[in-house]
This record gives C-alpha cells, sequence and structure tokens, in this order.
C-alpha cells in the first residue's frame, strides 16, 4: 500500500478543504488523472493522481478540513512496488520536508492512517518551529512535555501556549487547594485540535472578540398572559421581527475595516443549535413574513437537519440577527456574543415563575429572561434598548 | 513652441493569430527544420508545464511559476542569442533557457528549493532565477559593461515584467545602458498581469516599449505570441547592440494563461471573458498552421512530438526524483566567500540538528 499524504499546496499552508472527490475507492487511477479539488486559504486547486494504482480508501468527506501531511488516499500499486514513484519514495534522494511533500511507503498490514503524531527523534530533541521554541525557553516550558499537532508532530506555536494554560491552571489548583497534590505534567492528556464545527467556532469567536465592541442589556418579558400552548422559539422569533421593525439597525451587517453599515429588509435569524460536533447555526430565512406554523415547521427542519449534518451550506450562511435559546437547558441571564458582519444577538434563558410586583400587590407570573447583545461601534445604546422594548411588548401579547 | 524631438513606437507581427504571413518572413523563417525546433521547444515547454504543476500539486516540486501561453517570447529571444551573449531570467522563461541548454532536470531541482539546480551544466556564464522583481535590468546593464571594458562582442538580454517596469531598478539600468550606449536588450513580457495586477492599473503609459524613451534608447513593440515576429526584432536588436549601437527595449505582447505561480488562483480576480479571448490568440496553434500550410506539419509528426516530448519530460522527472540529496550545510554554501557570525551559527546548529530520516 502507498499512502499519499496531503501536500502543501500553496507557500506554507497548513490545511485544505476537501470540496469534491472525482475518484472514489476501488477505482482504477492513473499519474495525473484528477482526483480531487481541494480549497486552500489561496484557491481552489485539483489535485492529480501522484501514480497509477487502485484506490483502497479516502480519507475525508467534501467539507472536511485536511492537515497538510496528513493521509488523504491510499492506493494499492498496479504497477510493481521496486519501479518507479514506489522506488523514488524510498530513495534517499527523494526531497522532504517544508517545500516537498513525500509519499511513504508502508508494507504494515496495518493502515497507519492515524498513528499519533510524535515530536521525538534524533536522541530526544523535539521537533518544534523555531518561534515555539524561543517561546517555550522564555515561558520556561519544557518542550519535551508539549505534544505537538503540527506536521509529523511539529510543536508549533499554539502548543506551546496551550501548554503554557495547562501549567498555569495546574498552578493555581496547587495554590488554592492544599489538600490537592500537585498535577502530573505527564497526565494532561494529548491536546485534542480541534476540527469541523468546533474549530469553525474557535475562530468565529476570535474574529469576534478581536473585532466586536460588545455592550449586553438584560430584563424580563412577562408572559402569564399568554395562552397555555405559546409556542416559546416561533414568539421569539416573532418578536425579533418586532424588534427589527422598530429599529432596523439591529438587523444590519457591520464592516469594521471600511466602518459600513448595511441594514437589510428582510430579517434573517440564525439560531444556535447546539450538537455533539459544536455549536451549529442554521438560517431561518425572511421570518417577518411566515406565520406561526410555517415558522415552527422551519424550524423543526433546520434542528433536525443540524443535529445529522444535513443542512446544505445555504442553509448555514448570511444571518442578519441571531437567537440563542439557551433556557431550554438552564441559565437566566448570559452575555451572548455578536459574530460579525452581524451586529446583535439575543439570548431567552429559561422560562420561570418570578415574584413580581402588580402595582402594589405581589403576585407570581411566568416570565422569559432576555438578554440582548449588540454591537456598540455601529448601534447605539438607544437603539438597542428600543429594540428590546419593543421584543418584549410583541412577546407580552397574549397570543 | 517648435518640436525638438519626436518619437514613435513601432508594432511588429509577422504572423497573425491564424498563422498566416502579414508579410514577406525573415530568412530563418524559409528554413523548416528551424521552425519545427522553434515548435518542439514551445510544445515541450507547455507539456512541461502541466507535469511541473502536476508534481507540485502532489507534493513532489515546491512552488511553480508556470509558462503556458508565453512560449513563443520565450523560444523566439532564446533563438536569437548567440551562446556567448548572457541571460538574466525573471522566473518563468524556461522556453529561452531550454534553447540555451538548461535543462528540464535543474529547472525541477531549483523549484524544489534546491539552488543547485541554478549550477547550468550548459549555459555555465547564465545568470540563475532571480525573483526580486525588476533585479535583473541593473544585472544586465552591468554586465554589459564588462564586454564593453573587455572588448567581448557579446550581449546582455534582461527580463522584465510589465509590472516590473514600475520598479525604479528598471529605469536606472536603462538609463545607464543608453548614456553608455551598452550593449543591453531589455525584453519587457507583457504578459497582462502582474500578479493580480492588471496591465491597464500599471502605468499611465500608452506602452511599456516607450519607457525606453527617455533614457535614449529605442523601444518597440512586437506580438509575443508570433514566435518568428519575436526572434526577427531580437535579431535586429541584438546586431545593433554588437555593432555598438546600444540597446533596445522591446516589449513584448502576450497572455499568462495560468495562474501567476501554483500558490495563486488568477479565477479571484481575472474575468474569464478576457482568459477565453487570450486563448484565441496563443501561440502554438499560429505556428503550426503555418508548418502545416508550408506542408511540413501534420498529425502524425505532432504525435509524435507529443510521445517525444513526453518520454523527455518522464526520464527528467526521474531524473529529478533521483538525483543525489544536498546535505543540510548546502543551503548555506555560496552565499559568501566569508560567512558572517550569525550565518556560521546557524550553519553549525542547522548541521548539528539535521532533519530526521524518513
Amino acid at each position: 500500500m502507498t499512502r499519499f499524504n496531503l501536500p502543501d499546496l500553496g507557500e506554507g499552508l497548513q490545511e485544505a478543504e476537501i470540496v469534491r472527490w472525482h475518484v472514489a475507492v476501488g477505482d482504477h487511477v492513473t499519474v495525473d488523472q484528477p482526483m480531487l479539488a481541494v480549497e486552500t486559504a489561496k484557491a481552489v486547486v485539483e489535485v492529480p493522481a501522484p501514480r497509477d494504482g487502485v484506490i483502497r480508501a479516502l480519507y475525508g468527506n467534501p467539507g472536511d478540513t485536511i492537515a497538510t501531511g496528513a493521509p488523504l488516499v491510499e492506493f494499492e500499486a498496479t504497477a510493481a512496488p521496486a519501479t518507479d514513484e514506489a522506488a523514488h519514495a524510498a530513495s534517499p534522494a527523494h526531497a522532504e520536508g517544508g517545500v516537498v511533500g513525500r509519499m511513504p511507503v508502508s508494507d504494515s498490514a496495518v493502515p497507519a492512517a492515524f498513528a499519533a503524531p510524535t515530536a521525538r527523534s534524533h536522541g530526544g530533541r523535539v521537533r518544534a518551529v523555531p518561534a515555539a521554541r524561543e517561546l517555550a525557553r522564555r515561558l520556561d516550558i519544557d518542550l519535551a512535555t508539549v505534544s505537538g499537532s503540527g506536521r509529523d508532530g511539529l510543536v508549533t506555536l499554539d502548543d506551546v501556549l496551550a501548554a503554557q494554560k495547562n501549567a498555569a491552571s495546574g498552578t493555581r489548583l496547587a495554590a488554592t487547594s492544599s489538600m490537592r497534590p500537585a498535577p502530573d505534567p505527564n497526565d494532561a492528556g494529548e491536546i485534542e485540535v480541534l476540527r469541523s464545527l468546533r474549530r469553525a467556532m474557535a475562530q468565529s469567536m476570535s474574529l469576534a472578540r478581536d473585532n466586536v465592541m460588545e455592550c449586553s442589556v438584560f430584563d424580563d418579558a412577562d408572559v402569564e398572559g399568554w395562552h397555555q400552548a405559546s409556542d416559546v422559539t416561533v414568539r421569539l422569533l416573532r418578536a425579533i421581527a418586532a424588534g427589527c421593525r422598530a429599529e432596523p439597525g439591529l438587523n444590519a451587517w457591520f464592516d469594521g475595516s471600511s466602518q459600513g453599515r448595511r441594514i437589510f429588509h428582510h430579517i434573517q435569524v440564525g439560531i444556535a443549535v447546539d450538537t455533539p460536533d459544536g455549536l451549529l447555526v442554521p438560517v431561518i430565512r425572511d421570518v417577518g413574513s411566515h406565520d406561526a406554523a410555517a415558522l415552527r415547521a422551519e424550524v423543526n427542519r433546520l434542528k433536525a437537519g443540524a443535529r445529522d449534518r444535513s443542512l446544505p451550506a445555504t442553509d448555514l450562511r448570511d444571518f442578519t440577527f441571531m437567537l440563542s435559546n439557551f433556557g431550554v437547558l438552564a441559565g437566566r441571564y448570559a452575555t451572548p456574543v455578536v459574530v460579525p458582519p452581524a451586529v446583535a444577538i439575543l439570548g431567552a434563558g429559561r422560562l420561570s415563575r418570578d415574584v413580581v410586583a402588580i402595582g402594589d400587590q405581589i403576585a407570581v407570573h411566568r416570565r422569559i429572561p432576555l438578554s440582548l447583545s449588540f454591537d456598540h461601534r455601529c448601534v447605539t445604546g438607544g437603539e438597542a434598548v428600543r429594540f428590546l422594548a419593543a421584543v418584549i411588548q410583541d412577546l407580552q401579547l397574549p397570543s | 513652441m517648435k518640436t525638438v524631438a519626436q518619437f514613435a513606437i513601432g508594432y511588429e507581427q509577422l504572423l497573425d493569430a491564424g498563422g498566416r504571413p502579414t508579410g514577406e518572413l525573415p530568412a530563418f523563417a524559409q528554413d523548416a527544420g528551424e521552425l519545427t525546433r522553434m515548435y518542439r521547444m514551445m510544445v515541450l515547454c507547455r507539456m512541461f508545464d502541466a507535469k511541473a504543476i502536476n508534481l507540485q500539486r502532489t507534493g513532489q516540486l515546491g512552488t511553480y511559476a508556470p509558462c503556458t501561453g508565453q512560449e513563443a517570447t520565450h523560444v523566439g529571444v532564446g533563438a536569437a542569442m548567440r551562446p556567448e551573449d548572457v541571460l538574466f531570467p525573471v522566473y518563468r522563461e524556461y522556453g529561452t533557457q531550454l534553447w540555451r541548454g538548461v535543462t528540464l532536470t535543474e529547472i525541477l531541482t531549483y523549484w524544489a528549493g534546491d539552488e543547485t539546480g541554478t549550477n547550468f551544466a550548459g549555459p555555465r556564464q547564465d545568470f540563475p532565477w532571480c525573483v526580486p522583481i525588476g533585479s535583473q535590468a541593473p544585472h544586465a546593464a552591468g554586465a554589459a559593461m564588462a564586454f564593453r571594458i573587455r572588448g567581448e562582442p557579446r550581449c546582455a538580454v534582461a527580463y522584465i515584467g510589465e509590472g516590473g517596469t514600475s520598479q525604479g531598478a528598471f529605469y536606472e539600468a536603462v538609463n545607464l545602458a543608453g548614456a553608455r550606449r551598452l550593449p543591453t536588450v531589455f525584453v519587457i513580457v507583457n504578459n497582462g498581469w502582474a500578479i493580480s495586477v492588471p496591465a491597464s492599473a500599471q502605468t499611465g503609459a500608452e506602452t511599456f516599449a516607450q519607457k525606453g524613451i527617455a533614457g535614449g534608447v529605442p523601444g518597440m513593440q512586437v506580438d509575443g505570441n508570433d514566435v518568428i515576429g519575436v526572434r526577427a526584432v531580437m535579431e535586429a536588436a541584438l546586431a545593433r547592440a554588437r555593432a555598438g549601437e546600444g540597446p533596445t527595449v522591446i516589449e513584448a505582447l502576450t497572455y499568462r494563461l495560468s495562474d501567476h505561480t501554483t500558490a495563486d488562483d488568477a479565477s479571484r480576480y481575472r474575468p474569464a471573458d478576457e482568459l477565453a479571448a487570450a486563448w484565441q490568440r496563443e501561440p502554438l496553434p499560429r505556428l503550426r498552421a503555418y508548418l502545416a500550410a508550408q506542408g511540413h506539419w501534420d498529425d502524425t509528426r505532432e504525435q509524435q512530438l507529443r510521445a517525444a516530448c513526453a518520454a523527455e519530460i518522464d526520464a527528467a522527472v526521474k531524473g529529478y526524483q533521483s538525483r543525489p540529496r544536498p546535505a543540510v550545510g548546502a543551503m548555506f554554501e555560496h552565499l559568501f566567500a566569508h560567512p558572517p557570525a550569525a550565518l556560521a551559527e546557524q550553519r553549525e546548529q542547522a548541521t548539528r540538528y539535521p532533519p530526521p530520516a524518513h
């Protein structure tokens, strides 16, 4: 078997996303025949077959992100293994390293596809990028205790930073709890590289942190007057539409680099859905023009599609407002994160029975706690609270 | 006000896009064997390009700068030069270099990040690929000055892109060559795009050829997809230089049918209709059409040529893949006669901690 690992398709690219496969397991391929299209940070490129052979395994589906150097295709040679590419791959003359990839030949019956990378080689010296080596020296972190997430276990800057974080939390624990022994640095567990949804979440949250000037405001909607069978999610969607009609500036995108704001006529609400793989945000289109039954049907379709990951990309982009209905589980208020380019997000906490003052009387009413976060770079406090007031007013209608 | 000087920029095209002569062709074009050699080299470049890109896409080659679309300019320039002339290439003029004796294996070796690929076995005095934009022009002017001082009847040929002519170094070199009447030819390959910057955004001038005028250097345009035209104007410019009449600026109008490099995706910035139109003017079919019309070419010969080129490319790839692997310290060689301390320290570290064997 010959395994073909994803090469660096640009100049120092760390990963690529599979766009589509042109071949399937069992196919005969000839050298230079297109096998798949991948998208890198720079380009969509066609990757051809590096050799003649029969495809035995494809690692990854369209949409998956593959790290440079990770397995992509497994071949069974159709030519005698002592010739051509196999010989080149085994030859010490074959270049490797940062510029030129390689095609290892494995005689092992066990597919080595997901063998854990190791950074140890050459008498225990750890392979690390120079900046990571210097950072580890400054932070006084032993590189041998850091697990590398780069190609062939190469230790990257992020790995050192993660190790520092682990070490720091360990130090705090040790300082606050004299009853507990200091954590064993060898017991830290392997660092799990984030993939797919969780990776996308890390990226979009970093983007939000670095760009948005977030401000949050909290209040409650008194829904004691609701008919029994009210659908909370649908009522929240309708209330958001009412809020956007009162303050269109919250149904908008903001581009900080050009200081440009775009207000939308249609309200496309992204709903945060919690899945085992991470956070997914399917989008309900044109919320303002659907009745309750249509909204419920769309919510059901999107939630089901989110859970089995069957939603097309078109259902997952271009929201103009976001709703996080986290209170289904627990929690009263939160500071939900505005994900740019959108400028606002509404969070709904757990429906609760609260003691409230009605005139001079004490009563117990059902209330929905609301948390509105907005990007204060382009939304004023006045716009935000008028929006929230309109949301509350709509929510408090009996039906 | 009276006029004290007047200038004009000529344009040469000897084969039109359909492969029809626009007038009488020069002597070399009467030689079917010579035209066939030029056609063969253009096909080899085109096929090598495809293979090199596939090698890069499969991790067997580093970043590669393709030449597809520009073969006529490259081959025309190479065929006009004499062996004793010196070439200052940028990074994609393989047709010129191959004509002068650089090998496909050397090209691949260079793009694998192994600088020994620039140690050409053939044209020993040609300069290596030089990625810094516009640097070729002053290098060539300097070499031409050396030829003048030594009394050698040689010419220096500098390549530069139309984008490169925006660099100050280009004007300085043109000025020096013009002032000293140096035996230099500056070949501006106007392929339409400086990575993602279109030629229309590069200058306010009507032509890039006129950029020589202020330096006292005559400039002209040539259809860079017409290999006969390119070779003819290049031969004339070299003859002028060798006769002591000074430098020439030649703007070859061609088109980069490929991405800028394998790290680029031109579809993100280049209009699809512009690319489609450029394919209608590309250089290979027109020379083939002319050869066929003269009875010197047919499908059988085309198939034989392509098979021969494929075999040559395969052999070059095998030679590239089986070349001796350079030692880690090799990357520090040939940079300084006496390496500075910081570099010596890096070399010491690199050789003490070699990359892991696989």
